[in-house]
């Protein structure tokens, strides 16, 4: 089965560690959410993942083999990236951007493949961005403009997408409809890490979930398991409402508490 | 599903087609301007005189005006236009910035700073070439210090300041050497070099620097791609497979080459890289490697047109060319400043 495995994975920028020792697997044909406050080490972690942050220690490979040594246009076949935020420098148009995403199936010289158009217009309409296809990028609001990213990024058709809070800047509607979209993508197969901080969706929507807090992973399992009481009050230092409808769990965080005090529970 | 899918067809039929109109149009631009640059001068030669000029065995006035003066003339143009164009496109695309030149990493001055040198020394007085090759020399310690600055794996953010840095220290150089310069002639050669010029150069010029610069051409043409990829940042780019340390390194060694090069045998002439990839860049969508191509023809068309206008525009001493890019250039510039302010709120 193929898979992203993270071992020993430390970060760090200067003095400050950013990630210690992380050892984690990613698997196929499954959602994971990767939890945890700001500042845990999230985008670093799917930074180092994808390769573009430097590593002080440690390694990550993918199918086992070390992804220093694999074909780096094979990789980006197979694992497609969406950073946070979404910068996009030139005003290009929105078919445009999505079809960056074929870069890494086409040769260079090489024009768009029947493949290459299909795959960019499926995209474009599970993200509902198709009506938007001859707008400049940059006149777009945000969540329009994340949207299209993330078309971008699926344009690849990649076993594993690694997706920095693509649902942050979306309007509930866009949230539900990009959570079952993402969900329905490793539904057929493809693997998906997440990074959220809607814990409800995270506990909707997930087949598991990383909750990361100062760079070191303090919960790993089923979303059930890992946003328990504790763990919230531990790592986010909050305590939630939770319940559930119509058979789904749903989670609100609800107030903040004293981080200096004991949380209950221990730890 | 399937009529969205002739729409994408459609789409993309129109481009390709629309480009290669362009190309053409901007090819058949270059050569009436070519033939023009032979024709134009203080001693007008008419087409036909020009053709028989060309081939005649025997040393006629017309051919030794046409292949000794005028040929190297219009081929400096072309290429060096071209080259100009070329980097320009290729380093804002790099850079992600419309305001990127090929000055800006510090290539021309450094290519000014050597060609000064060979002047200052004297080399240039005892031969002929030592002038080009000092400006290539210093193209290359441009690279070489962009290097030492900026290293192999480091952010678009270093390689600006890197080039600020190189950029200031020739010009500081330079003035350093028109300062101390003992034989005031010396200065005043130096001082009319660096305003860029196209006139009294020879098919040794040509041959010494067009392939040069046609190698940095083929480096940078190579990049194209890649360029596409940087729209979307450094990690979405790395994330698509392009390894940025090689990009960097095409475009930095393709522009110091091929600006290098060019810089040598013309002086500085300014505001091209910055002028034409701006105008061409909303026929290709904006997408910064599609711009690459059109915009070494554009730079071949206007430094063209300009080296041509330059011959009628003064009654005595010929306007020097990069007076008269940096006349159009500046003011483009300072309209382009104020549109990325406001563009950036």
């Amino acid at each position: 089965m193929t898979r992203l495995d993270a071992r020993d994975v430390s970060v760090a920028f200067g003095d400050r560690t950013v990630l210690e020792r992380i050892t984690v697997s990613f698997g196929k044909g499954a959602l994971t959410g990767l939890i945890g406050p700001n500042g845990a080490g999230k985008t670093t972690l799917l930074r180092a993942l994808i390769g573009v942050q430097a590593l002080r220690g440690g390694s990550v490979s993918w199918d086992g083999t070390d992804t220093n040594r694999l074909d780096q246009r094979r990789l980006a076949r197979e694992i497609a990236y969406l950073p946070q935020g979404g910068v996009c420098h030139w005003p290009l148009s929105v078919e445009r951007v999505v079809a960056l995403g074929r870069l890494p199936h086409q040769a260079p010289w090489q024009k768009p493949s029947r493949e290459d158009r299909a795959a960019v217009e499926a995209a474009m309409i599970e993200t509902d961005v198709a009506d938007l296809r001859a707008r400049t990028v940059t006149t777009l609001s945000g969540g329009e403009r994340m949207r299209v990213l993330l078309a971008r990024a699926l344009a690849t058709v990649p076993a594993m997408l690694l997706a920095d809070e693509p649902v942050a800047s979306l309007d509930p509607y866009h949230q539900l409809h990009v959570m079952t979209l993402l969900k329905a993508m490793t539904g057929r197969g493809a693997g998906a890490i997440v990074v959220l901080h809607d814990l409800t969706l995270a506990a909707r929507f997930c087949d598991r979930l990383v909750l990361l807090a100062e760079g070191r992973v303090v919960g790993d399992g089923a979303p059930d398991d890992v946003l328990s009481a504790d763990n919230l009050a531990a790592s986010y230092h909050v305590a939630a409402v939770r319940g559930v409808e119509n058979g789904e769990p749903y989670i609100l965080p609800w107030r903040y508490l004293d981080r200096d005090a004991p949380p209950p529970g221990g730890r | 599903m399937s009529m969205p899918v002739s729409i994408a067809e459609r789409h993309d039929e129109a481009g390709p087609a629309g480009f290669g109109i362009l190309v053409m149009l901007l090819s058949v631009a270059i050569v009436v301007l070519f033939v023009l640059s032979l024709i134009t001068g203080p001693i007008s030669l008419p087409f036909l005189t020009l053709l028989s000029g060309l081939g005649a065995e025997d040393a006629s006035l017309a051919g030794i005006i046409v292949e000794q003066i005028r040929l190297p003339r219009a081929i400096l143009a072309l290429t060096i236009g071209a080259t100009l164009g070329l980097a320009g496109a290729a380093l804002q695309g790099l850079l992600r910035n419309p305001l990127a030149e090929p000055g800006l990493i510090g290539v021309s001055g450094c290519a000014a700073l050597g060609a000064v040198i060979a002047f200052y020394t004297g080399l240039s007085a005892a031969f002929a070439l030592a002038l080009p090759f000092g400006g290539i020399a210093g193209a290359f310690l441009a690279v070489a210090a962009i290097y030492a600055l900026a290293g192999r794996e480091s952010s678009i953010l270093t390689l600006i300041l890197a080039g600020v840095a190189v950029n200031t220290f020739a010009g500081a150089l330079t003035t350093l050497a028109l300062n101390l310069s003992p034989n005031p002639y010396a200065a005043f050669e130096i001082f009319f070099w660096l305003l860029g010029s196209l006139s009294d150069r020879s098919m040794q010029h040509v041959a010494l620097a067009v392939p040069l610069m046609a190698l940095g051409w083929v480096l940078l043409f190579t990049t194209g791609r890649a360029l596409d990829a940087l729209t979307l940042g450094e990690d979405t780019a790395r994330s698509l497979g392009f390894r940025l340390g090689s990009v960097q390194a095409r475009i930095v060694i393709g522009t110091a080459l091929s600006v290098g090069a060019a810089v040598a045998v013309s002086g500085i002439i300014g505001f091209v890289g910055l002028v034409v990839p701006h105008l061409l860049r909303p026929f290709v969508g904006y997408r910064p490697g599609r711009l690459l191509l059109l915009s070494a023809l554009g730079g071949a068309v206007l430094t063209l047109a300009a080296d041509i206008a330059v011959r009628f525009m003064l009654d005595g001493p010929e306007l020097k060319l990069g007076v008269l890019t940096a006349l159009i250039g500046a003011p483009f510039f300072l309209y382009l400043v104020i549109q990325t302010r406001r563009s950036m709120r």
